[in-house]
């Protein structure tokens, strides 16, 4: 049986998304609780295996062992429907990362659309996951995060497709393909705005420190996810780390030169970026404190969208002048 | 616009200096300690339960008068001595003056002791129900009493916490006679064992 077949070959690409996922959400917990730990001069986990490493895998296994408690009066379908529509566009966006050419699941030639469009799923499940809960900080939470994602998303596809109009086209391989090996030929240091709006808004995006409104924890409790124990928990927990690689392997394949490097190109390079970026996201979360929701969306539509429509133009004009000339 | 483009400035620059001060703090040393493998080193200040203070010519012999005064301003009645009288050679001439709580509210009632008459037989604190508020620490008129620094102090058992200070004291005092004997010790076998090396150096 030759591995061609679609079907065999998408559901082969399932599961290795799925175990890269997990196993990313895993490693992610730990590197985060070490960043946090050296960013405040302690050690981070230490006790359960080799640095602590063992320290994800104890408490999933805490996780999973407790108790599903749904709160009193909460609306079951919505409560217990959020966690999983939070995870399910998780293995969509992984299709169109460009690890390898050879290992992609499926090849799509509006990759980035698919990615921006099913991450914006992960609101409404934080929406919903707000309203079924049935508790006010969970509905403020829920509240924060439509408005702060509605918001993010404009100056967010802005500046991607910023990176889309200099390669002319929407599917990542191609986009890296048109961006050279060397750091200046990349997209993010021709136009280093663009890459600063999109990582601005990807962090916002994903909720995380100093945008992580939503959760919020001493304003709101933990926001949206109040009432969740257990593995309802976890799973909002494993969506939001996937989708922190995710839109950080984006950004890589934007605007650093994806799998473009001065020596031996190659996977690893995307890897490498999409990690770095990843590492930055941790450090920024340990370096500043939260900003409050009028300064949120006062960045958003005061400073975000207009850089990001005036930076799409400038790069329309210049685009139009290299043409011309 | 030009402001807001130094504006967008001066955020980011922040932002870089943020980063810088977390980014230093990974390489630098850890400034906590992970207890049962390292031990903090400026117990100094620890404030414990208090311990008698032993005597300038006997360090096993406490100080105290046993005038009960500690007893008397502990206002959660924790601190329990019994006296006896103390043996004749210690007695002095010399007297101090305890002041009774009654002060407080009524003219101050004193009462002489004359040092060395009587001593603690048992000094008994009740550590479980002590609250560390130091009355009888900044009232002993003897300044026989201070507090530990006993910081590492556990116990399943409630009757652990019942300690007799006095006991304590005098091993306390056993302990420290014998790390001198040892720091005297090795002081010896160091300057018998690299002659040379002292004999070669000059003091002026």
């Amino acid at each position: 049986m030759s591995l061609d077949t679609p079907l065999l070959s998408l559901l082969l690409g399932l599961a290795a998304i799925l175990a890269f996922a997990g196993a990313n959400g895993i490693v992610l917990v730990w590197v985060e609780r070490k960043v946090a730990g050296r960013c405040q001069r302690r050690p981070g986990p230490l006790h359960v295996g080799p640095y602590g490493l063992l320290q994800p895998l104890a408490d999933a296994l805490k996780l999973i062992s407790k108790q599903l408690i749904t709160p009193r009066r909460s609306d079951r379908l919505l409560y217990w429907g959020a966690p999983l529509l939070s995870f399910m566009p998780v293995p969509i966006c992984f299709l169109p990362l460009p690890f390898l050419p050879e290992m992609a699941t499926v090849r799509l030639n509006l990759g980035l659309i698919l990615i921006l469009s099913f991450i914006g799923l992960n609101s409404i499940s934080l929406c919903l996951a707000g309203l079924g809960s049935n508790n006010k900080w969970s509905l403020l939470g829920a509240a924060r995060a439509i408005a702060q994602t509605v918001s993010f998303e404009i100056p967010l596809l802005l500046a991607a497709l910023t990176a889309v109009f200099m390669a002319g086209s929407m599917d990542l391989h191609e986009v890296m393909a048109a961006q050279g090996p060397w750091p200046w030929q990349w997209f993010g240091f021709m136009n280093p705005l663009a890459l600063l709006l999109f990582l601005i808004s990807a962090v916002a995006e994903t909720n995380r420190a100093p945008f992580d409104l939503p959760e919020a924890e001493s304003e709101l409790t933990a926001g949206f996810h109040t009432e969740y124990s257990g593995m309802g928990f976890g799973i909002f927990f494993l969506a939001e780390y996937a989708y922190i690689l995710i839109i950080c392997g984006v950004a890589a394949a934007l605007f650093l030169g994806g799998q473009q490097g001065p020596v031996a190109p190659g996977p690893w390079w995307f890897l490498a970026k999409m990690y770095a970026l990843v590492l930055l996201v941790i450090q920024l979360r340990w370096t500043l404190p939260r900003v409050r929701f009028d300064q949120l969306l006062n960045l958003c539509w005061r400073w975000m969208t207009p850089a990001a429509l005036l930076n799409i133009l400038a790069t329309m004009l210049v685009m139009l002048a290299l043409k011309g000339a | 616009m030009f402001g807001a483009i130094t504006k967008a400035y001066g955020a980011l620059k922040s932002i870089a200096v943020g980063l810088g001060i977390t980014g230093r703090a990974v390489f630098q040393e850890q400034s906590t300690v992970i207890y049962p493998m390292a031990e903090v080193k400026n117990l100094g200040h620890y404030r414990g339960h208090i311990e008698l203070v032993g005597s300038d010519a006997d360090p096993a012999r406490p100080r105290c008068v046993a005038c009960g005064q500690c007893m008397d301003m502990c206002p959660s009645g924790c601190i329990t001595v019994e006296t006896a009288m103390a043996p004749a050679e210690l007695k002095t001439n010399a007297f101090i003056r305890a002041e009774s709580i009654m002060g407080q509210l009524t003219p101050a009632a004193h009462f002489d002791v004359m040092i060395g008459e009587r001593e603690p037989k048992r000094f008994v604190l009740d550590y479980s129900a002590c609250s560390l508020c130091g009355q009888c620490v900044r009232n002993c008129p003897a300044g026989a009493l201070r507090f530990s620094t006993h910081a590492y102090f556990l116990s399943r058992d409630r009757a652990d916490f019942v300690l007799d200070l006095k006991e304590r004291l005098a091993g306390q005092a056993e302990q420290a006679r014998q790390a001198e004997q040892a720091r005297q010790a090795e002081q010896a076998r160091q300057a018998s064992g690299s002659p040379q090396a002292e004999g070669g150096r000059t003091h002026e």
